[in-house]
């Protein structure tokens, strides 16, 4: 049953503006990817990706529909602390940056994030890492897809499971006809059309309401969200940050990242990255606060965004954040869809199933875990269990334990792999139990502390002295 | 606005006629009416109601600090069947809808509902602030000092 029964676009123009954007990005997705025959090509664009489209790829794919419609739900639930909370986002990309220098430099032939923790802490870490990263990808997935169902839902009234089938479906399409290529030249063009529509509803924005008001009935109506002490609020700050870190530094998406840019582009491109970045959830998340001020019912925190925006700026705001959302979410979206399937053929299918797999038949299985993942995602999101924050924040428990035992792991010779696997599984249970027992704001934050003590203490009871060289495995002989 | 009351003789009347009755202005069915959580604790909660066959109908959500709805304010009016709460400082909040049909009958009001914002302590939010912090700090300092130990190739 639909739960709102105003809308701004007409179904059909909706449906139109989804049909010309996927035509657009299935076009490109063809284009970039036509003369990708081989794996390493399909699979991380050969290892050349350069410093603007580094750059682009990063901040694109960092700025996800999440972004644009989790920051306003954030703003809107806790206040001033859950917008700025969410622009600590940032802070994943930027300590990201040296890592990436150095996962590039020790790790020359390397694939996945699987390969890091499978040569430096061996097979059990590997196996619990792999369990982690799998299912944070698809919360992540689903909650993406979710997002363009309540996206289309919430502009034009489309129902929610059509807008979240098309919009999964344009994203695998495109994925599978182009490969790494396909994605990362999207992400580019997807970059600047988030830029420019951002840019477009803050010009409008300004012109149309003042601060005083938002103000005004901020105090009036729910003065909380002005305060700088809610505990809920506090509580986040920091655990949205690690949760960030967790996500960036365990993610294959970013991993494969580091493998495919050019020598010393790396660094570079996820400090800009991280700096383009910062501003886009203030911005996203101010709007949200404006809806009080405008008398406007919001039916679902998920959908705060959308619902000002072309509340405040009609039938323009609904274009552009129709446009600039589907933008966001497919950056993001065929991203994750690649880095998975990746993660999924390396490590699981060819090092566990098929070792002696040639590169014809992984890259042929690569796009078949694609659509595969899609498929599963698509089952997933069609019974909207939770609002967008509350699923994603789910798995930052799990992410955010992996935090230590990856940045120790590639600086420290002494973190053994006894700790490192105590430090996710042990992260994980306290996340779990903390976003349960408190709330949805503590999970990572409680899971990154525990997983630290873990790793700190484990390194200094049992130090081993780990070779680097060992992470230069030569590349494998399909 | 007062509550609706029943009529204090209607007990007496067998369920059936009741039910067999014509109403000038009341319809059938009884709005339903949720809550995401019976205490928010971070302030922020939503309501979602509806009612059986009552396509086009226009709700009314009505929010009241006494339950009796003595002082009751109109939270909102419209087609839609869910509002999210937020930014409530701590206290109990109460709520009931109504529907109107297309054809101007409105239902009985729903069952009140009544929810309780009581937001963690200050202190266990601080302590976890703090502890956020020094995890954060603690990795910077491990990822620079890492950089600078590790300027030259592995």
């Amino acid at each position: 049953m639909s739960i709102q029964e105003t809308a701004i676009l007409e179904p059909g123009l909706a449906w139109l503006l989804i049909a010309l954007f996927t035509a657009l990005y299935v076009g490109l997705g063809w284009f970039f990817g036509r003369r990708d025959k081989e794996l390493d090509q399909f699979v991380l664009a050969g290892r050349k990706v350069g410093l603007a489209v580094g750059t682009a790829t990063a901040m694109a794919t960092w700025v996800t529909s999440n972004t644009t419609m989790m920051a306003p739900q954030l703003a809107y639930q806790i206040g001033l602390w859950g917008m700025i909370g969410y622009a600590l986002g940032s802070v994943g990309l930027l300590l990201f940056a040296p890592l990436a220098k150095r996962i590039r430099l020790l790790m020359p032939h390397g694939y996945t994030s699987g390969d890091f923790v499978r040569l430096r802490y061996g097979h059990l870490a590997w196996r619990i890492f792999l369990a982690i990263s799998i299912f944070y990808s698809f919360g992540w997935l689903v909650s993406l897809g979710m997002a363009g169902g309540v996206l289309t839902h919430a502009l034009s009234g489309i129902p929610y499971w059509q807008g979240m089938t098309v919009i999964l479906a344009a994203c695998v399409a495109y994925t599978l006809i182009g490969g790494f290529r396909a994605v990362i030249g999207t992400d580019f063009i997807q970059s600047i059309l988030i830029l420019v529509g951002l840019v477009a509803i803050a010009w409008l924005v300004i012109g149309r309401i003042g601060f005083d008001e938002i103000h005004l009935s901020l105090q009036l109506e729910r003065p909380e969200l002005l305060t700088l002490l809610m505990p809920a609020a506090i509580m986040f700050l920091f655990n949205n940050l690690l949760f960030g870190m967790g996500e960036i530094f365990h993610s294959n998406v970013w991993w494969t990242r580091a493998y495919s840019f050019r020598e010393g582009v790396g660094m570079w491109a996820y400090l800009l990255a991280g700096i383009f970045w910062a501003p886009i959830p203030i911005v996203a998340g101010f709007i949200a606060l404006a809806a009080p001020a405008l008398g406007v019912n919001i039916p679902a925190a998920d959908m705060v965004g959308p619902i000002v925006a072309s509340e405040l700026l009609g039938l323009a705001g609904a274009i552009i954040v129709l446009v600039m959302v589907f933008a966001a979410l497919a950056s993001s979206l065929d991203s994750l869809l690649a880095a998975t399937a990746m993660l999924v053929v390396r490590d699981i299918y060819y090092r566990h199933l098929r070792p002696q797999a040639t590169a014809a038949h992984l890259r042929t299985a690569t796009k078949v875990t694609i659509l595969l993942l899609g498929i599963i995602a698509w089952l997933l999101c069609l019974p909207r269990i939770t609002t967008l924050a509350e699923l994603l924040h789910f798995t930052g428990a799990f992410v955010a334990s992996t935090i230590w035992p990856i940045a120790a792991g590639l600086y420290w010779r002494r973190t053994n792999r006894i700790g490192a696997s105590l430090a996710m599984v042990m992260g994980s249970l306290a996340g779990i139990s903390a976003y349960f027992l408190i709330g949805f704001y503590v999970g990572a934050l409680v899971g990154a502390a525990v997983s630290m003590v873990i790793v700190l203490l484990t390194t200094w009871l049992w130090p081993q002295s780990f070779d680097w060289e060992t992470l230069k495995e030569p590349p494998p002989r399909h | 606005m007062p509550h609706r009351h029943v009529p204090p003789a209607l007990w007496a009347i067998p369920l059936s006629a009741v039910l067999l009755l014509p109403s000038p202005t009341l319809a059938q069915n009884v709005p339903t009416l949720d809550s995401t959580t019976q205490t928010a604790r971070a302030g922020y909660y939503q309501l979602r109601w509806g009612m059986e066959d009552a396509d086009g109908a226009i709700y009314r959500l009505e929010e009241s600090r006494s339950a009796d709805f003595q002082t009751a304010q109109i939270l909102y009016e419209g087609a839609d069947r869910a509002t999210v709460i937020s930014g409530r400082s701590d206290g109990t909040f109460h709520y009931r809808v109504q529907a109107t049909l297309p054809d101007t009958t409105r239902s009985p009001w729903s069952s009140p509902l009544t929810v309780e914002v009581a937001h963690h302590s200050l202190l266990q939010a601080l302590t976890l602030f703090v502890i956020g912090a020094v995890v954060f700090l603690a990795t910077l300092a491990l990822i620079v000092t890492g950089t600078r130990r590790h300027q030259e190739p592995a």
